[in-house]
């Protein structure tokens, strides 16, 4: 199984392309991505790509409330996109939905 | 007649992944649906993750796993020697964590009790922690019938 999660900046927004396991195991790896994205001068927004993950956890729901905090505190916007139904339940459970959308992209 | 089987695994990130997958082929025997499946390794991904972060502070050990299946019903004990839980309740309370240095949900015991049927957790502080997750699997026969029923089909 891929581990490793990429990124890709494209303008005033970073993709970060989420490893097919998003766990406790790969969440520290992910954080450590998404924070030197932000780090990246005129980066305003973060959209986490799930096409690839086919499990996430509470790990998971933990590091995106993180990267929430942070990117709110500099005016930034989090988008989700490429969900499948599975991580789709575990993020509308948590209420992540409700402060990160989904986003077509 | 009962079936079990016995994992013990060190107190590793890595070995989260493992054990989700030997539950989930431990219990394929009863023919569960994909969802249900998933809910028994989310739930399961979320004990063992709480053995290692909690139970050993991201320490060395052991965790326990032990699955057993009567019948229909299935019961997953996911045991630690580590550091105990002094207050059961509050640990169990939605979005609380022992850890709030951590990013972390505090949603871990909440998600156990959304996707199993019962939760037990047993504890001693000092001594470790016992999380004891049951599901029951519906009937595979009944569910072929259930299936041809609303396909219109006489069973």
């Amino acid at each position: 199984m891929k581990t490793e999660s990429a990124y890709q900046c494209v303008g005033e927004y970073v993709r970060i392309y989420l490893p097919s396991e998003v766990d406790e195991n790969s969440c520290p790896q992910i954080s450590h991505i998404a924070r030197e994205c932000m780090k990246k001068q005129g980066v305003e927004q973060l959209v986490f790509d799930f096409s690839n993950t086919v499990f996430m956890d509470s790990a998971g729901i933990g590091m995106l409330l993180a990267r929430y905090k942070e990117v709110s505190f500099e005016k930034g916007k989090i988008f989700l996109t490429g969900e499948n139904e599975r991580v789709s339940r575990i993020l509308k459970m948590s209420g992540i939905y409700t402060i990160m959308p989904h986003i077509h992209i | 007649m009962c079936e079990t089987m016995q994992l013990q695994v060190d107190s590793d990130s890595r070995n989260i992944s493992f054990v989700r997958a030997v539950v989930a082929a431990f219990f394929s025997r009863l023919d569960p649906t994909v969802e249900e499946l998933e809910d028994v390794k989310t739930a399961v991904s979320e004990a063992v993750t709480n053995a290692i972060i909690h139970g050993y502070g991201n320490g060395p050990g052991v965790v326990e796993i032990k699955c057993t299946i009567i019948g229909k019903e299935t019961s997953t004990m996911i045991q630690d020697w580590g550091v105990g839980i002094a207050d059961v309740k509050k640990a169990m309370e939605p979005l609380y964590t022992g850890r709030p240095d951590l990013e972390r949900s505090g949603m871990g015991f909440s998600f156990m009790e959304a996707f199993m049927d019962t939760v037990c957790v047993e504890s001693t502080p000092g001594r470790g922690t016992k999380v004891i997750l049951g599901k029951i699997f519906p009937d595979v026969a009944e569910g072929w019938k259930q299936a041809a029923a609303s396909a219109g089909e006489r069973v």
